[in-house]
């Protein structure tokens, strides 16, 4: 089965975001779909897969603040500013009540935007991508080596150079090699896709936007007001259902880490790991992606039909 | 034989059909003349053998069981055209696409013809032949190669748009008749089996020959010479028996108007003949066989990706389309394409790619290790899944070269044709840039044609193979410009028309087929009413038989046809018995 990609551009919170929509018809839904947001450096084009393989559904992808297709914007690239982005874009596509499905760095902004509005989306299906604050810690506690694990965000804080190695010819192949280097054993990675997602990145100010992500999360952990602000978000726990699926030979992220997500979400994180693949879960596998999807909009299906039976016997 | 018509119609693909359909539909006697056969679906071919014996025909010597594709080679550029009762609809690849409207601004066109003129035709014809974008909604979906086509010219940040194609996409349709529905097989340009694709042998030719159209199929027209009463038209039986004399297989008929619809390579031939070699039509304009144009036509170019697959061999041959333009007017439009697969299988043999022979040699070990009880995994399907073709993503590029090919004869009386690639390298290496874009930001690699540069040492041949020849016999405003009117008339004949891809005055810049309907719509309309067809228009031409409402029909039957008659059978039996006694 095939579905047909249409693409939108919407206007939000000062900046352009550009939103890859597929449906199984041309009226797509607004309730139970998925937004999906991407991680470092796919764009929406890492959901396409994803896309493929689930016809039926109305899949919502954009592509963050600062990806290419987006606008290049020249700031807000702090936390509060990208949840923001997310929630306003809900509103603008008048989205009611999507799961939200996330990965890599757009798992960073799903745990964070499900501590801050919980109550618009129906749950938060987080892919390899630990919640921030267990995250922060077990780099400063050295827990499982998660300290050594991403040796590319402290070269990532130089201004200027690191978006320009990335996306001169040679960066570009290594950054295809981070692709494909990480591919679980039992991974099926479309290296084609791989190279298109990279050529994206065809000047260094493209590259800008994304490695800014990086540089301000440590300002906003750097700074006391800020770092206040984050902690007074994480005091309220997250109120939605929680997945965290995880490719177990993602070596950039411990999985060890990760299962103590729960502790800083303040609620239970189903725990659905996944064998043999690695860090891009969504490039891998889709396929396994896919049903653990399904098998959750099957659950919140007969979930509100017995939540209904209750209230009619009830009421009987 | 009764050899006086009312028009006689050389030609019976787009052009041809298309007048002869609508001037028999006027009350008028017409004769088609068509060199080729007439194709039962069941006779085109399948397998790579038939497939090699009855598909190509031999356009130098035509043999009674030769197929309905021709290859021509020319110095510079090939030509790949269609024979046979529908001409090229045969293998065509069932793209009904209206042009941009600046197209007809350039000054090659006559000033008539203006696409708000040429709309109503367009539609006429494209609701004649069904022409309709593939979609979701089909039995089928939409292929593969559609789908990797428009994410590739999305990953440039640009959208393809679906091709109208003039194929039967879903069994059902509105008016509750089912008609078998394409099966994706992809074999659009060796003939469709399943009569899925809407060739000109299914709508025009059929109803032609309701109103009293006579089809000759198998004879070549050799001459048009005018005399009294209009024209008198040579041809040869070239289904005749080998043994006759060459003579007695030569016919003449008279007509007091002749439409040449030959192709643009046999029109030019025919109409050439008649001016410099047998001088039977003298006067034809010195434009004759001038401005030739291969359409801007880029084949076999495509990018291969590593491991996403394509398939390009299924699916109808061509869905979706992407259009550039450019300074001074130069447009570019660039499809996805199939190839049926005999040659997808031939080319996947052929083309070497990393590591087969250590591929076959390492299944070889395991199929006998596996055979022997070692434990080896022997993997069958390893056999198919390096064949280069299946990751091959094949372009189509159509674009308005410069249109300055001469056709000339040789000595052997038949064409030739002069072009040199010089004036249009710049829409050339535009399209090939394109291509370029395409494939880098979907992350595969650039395939160049192998005409074009040959794929080992690189050397620029810079040859093309059209299958759009247009131009030669051009529409003009005058006989100094070209060689017939807007109305297809030829200066200084009347009642001589041309009405084929021949009248192009300059290229179309996508794929013609449906611009040659519209022309050929409007020269059989203005021939009858000598005026334009309009929207919405009292006399606009019907695309079915006027049908008698199906009640009359069935209260004529209950009045006529006898009951079933039971008790004379009884008697009859009876009768039998007492004879037998």
């Amino acid at each position: 089965m095939t579905t047909t990609i249409t693409h939108k551009q919407v206007h939000i919170n000062g900046t352009r975001l550009h939103v890859a929509i597929s449906g199984p018809s041309k009226i797509t839904s607004k309730e139970n779909c998925i937004l999906c947001l991407h991680g470092f450096p796919e764009g929406w084009i890492g959901w396409r897969p994803l896309m493929r393989e689930m016809p039926d559904i109305t899949i919502y992808a954009p592509d963050l603040r600062g990806f290419p297709s987006s606008d290049l914007a020249d700031n807000g690239y702090d936390i509060i500013t990208l949840t923001d982005d997310i929630d306003q874009l809900i509103n603008e596509l008048g989205l009611i009540k999507p799961i939200l499905m996330t990965h890599d760095w757009g798992g960073a902004l799903g745990w964070i935007y499900a501590h801050r509005f919980s109550n618009k989306i129906s749950r938060l299906v987080v892919a390899n991508c630990p919640h921030p604050k267990t995250l922060v810690r077990a780099v400063f506690k050295f827990e499982d080596f998660q300290t050594f694990r991403i040796p590319w965000v402290p070269p990532f804080q130089i201004p200027f150079l690191p978006e320009s190695v990335l996306t001169s010819l040679i960066g570009r192949k290594l950054l295809a090699l981070s692709f494909t280097l990480r591919e679980g054993s039992k991974g099926k990675m479309d290296k084609d896709l791989v190279r298109e997602i990279v050529n994206r990145f065809q000047y260094s100010k493209t590259m800008r936007g994304p490695v800014n992500y990086y540089r301000e999360f440590v300002q906003t952990l750097l700074h006391p007001e800020t770092r206040e602000r984050l902690k007074d978000i994480y005091s309220h726990s997250i109120q939605v259902p929680v997945s965290l699926i995880w490719g177990l030979e993602d070596g950039a992220l411990s999985a060890k880490v990760a299962q103590t997500s729960y502790i800083d979400a303040g609620c239970s994180v189903e725990w659905r790991p996944l064998e043999g693949i690695g860090h891009f879960v969504d490039l891998e596998a889709p396929e396994l992606l896919a049903k653990e999807l399904y098998r959750l909009i099957i659950q919140d299906d007969s979930h509100t039909i017995e939540l209904n039976t209750v209230t009619t016997l009830a009421l009987a | 034989m009764e050899n006086k018509y009312d028009v006689v119609v050389i030609g019976s693909g787009f052009g041809g059909a298309i007048t002869a359909c609508r001037l028999a539909q006027s009350g008028r006697s017409v004769l088609v003349i068509e060199k080729g056969k007439r194709w039962d679906r069941y006779d085109f071919p399948r397998g790579s053998g038939e497939v090699a014996k009855s598909c190509f025909a031999s356009a130098e010597h035509p043999k009674p069981e030769d197929g309905f594709i021709e290859y021509l080679t020319f110095p510079n550029m090939d030509v790949i055209q269609g024979t046979g009762v529908g001409g090229g609809s045969l293998h065509y690849f069932n793209v009904h696409i209206t042009p941009p409207g600046f197209i007809f601004d350039s000054p090659a066109w006559p000033e008539h013809l203006t696409l708000k003129r040429l709309r109503p035709y367009y539609n006429l014809a494209a609701d004649m032949l069904g022409a309709k974008p593939i979609s979701h909604d089909t039995d089928r979906g939409v292929p593969l190669r559609t789908q990797v086509f428009e994410d590739a010219v999305n990953s440039l940040g640009l959208e393809a748009e679906r091709v109208p194609i003039c194929v039967h996409l879903s069994s059902n349709t509105k008016d509750g008749n089912s008609k078998p529905a394409c099966d994706h097989c992809g074999n659009c340009m060796l003939g469709c089996q399943l009569h899925a694709k809407n060739t000109l042998d299914l709508n025009y030719i059929p109803l032609a020959e309701k109103h009293g159209a006579k089809i000759l199929a198998q004879h070549e027209a050799l001459n048009v010479s005018p005399d009294s009463q209009g024209y008198s038209v040579t041809c040869r039986d070239l289904s005749a028996a080998p043994a006759d004399i060459k003579q007695h297989t030569l016919k003449k008929f008279k007509a007091k108007q002749v439409i040449v619809a030959a192709g643009t390579l046999g029109t030019n031939q025919l109409l050439l003949n008649c001016k410099n070699i047998s001088q039977t039509l003298p006067r034809i304009s010195d434009r004759l066989g001038q401005s030739f144009s291969g359409n801007g036509d880029m084949l076999f170019a495509g990018t291969h990706y590593q491991n996403r697959t394509v398939d390009p061999g299924r699916g109808p041959s061509i869905t979706s389309g992407i259009s550039f333009r450019h300074p001074n007017n130069q447009y570019i439009f660039i499809e996805d394409l199939g190839y049926p697969d005999p040659f997808i299988w031939y080319f996947n043999n052929v083309i070497p790619t990393k590591g087969r022979f250590k591929k076959l040699l390492s299944l070889a070990l395991n199929y006998i290790g596996e055979a022997r009880g070692t434990g080896m995994d022997f993997k069958l399907e390893e056999l198919l899944n390096d064949g280069y073709l299946s990751n091959f993503l094949p372009y189509l590029g159509m674009g308005t070269d410069a249109a300055d090919g001469t056709l000339t004869l040789n000595r052997k009386g038949k064409i030739r044709l002069n072009w040199t690639q010089k004036n249009s390298l710049p829409l050339f290496r535009n399209m090939i840039q394109h291509m370029k874009d395409i494939s880098t930001a979907s992350g595969g690699k650039f395939v160049n044609s192998f005409l074009w540069k040959s794929p080992v040492f690189k050397i620029p041949m810079q040859r093309t193979l059209t299958a759009h020849p247009l131009g030669g016999c051009a529409m003009s405003d005058s006989p100094l410009k070209g060689v017939t009117n807007d109305r297809g008339e030829v200066w200084g004949y009347k009642g001589l028309f041309v009405a084929d891809g021949a009248l192009m005055s300059a290229a179309v810049g996508v794929n013609p087929s449906a611009t040659i309907s519209a022309v050929a719509e409007r020269i059989a309309f203005n021939i009858i009413h000598k005026r334009d067809l309009q929207e919405d228009d009292v006399s606009r031409p019907l695309n079915t038989q006027a049908v008698v409402p199906e009640k009359i029909i069935v209260a004529a039957k209950q009045t006529v046809a006898p009951k079933p008659d039971v008790t004379s059978n009884d008697k009859q039996k009876l009768a039998d018995k007492e004879l037998l006694k």
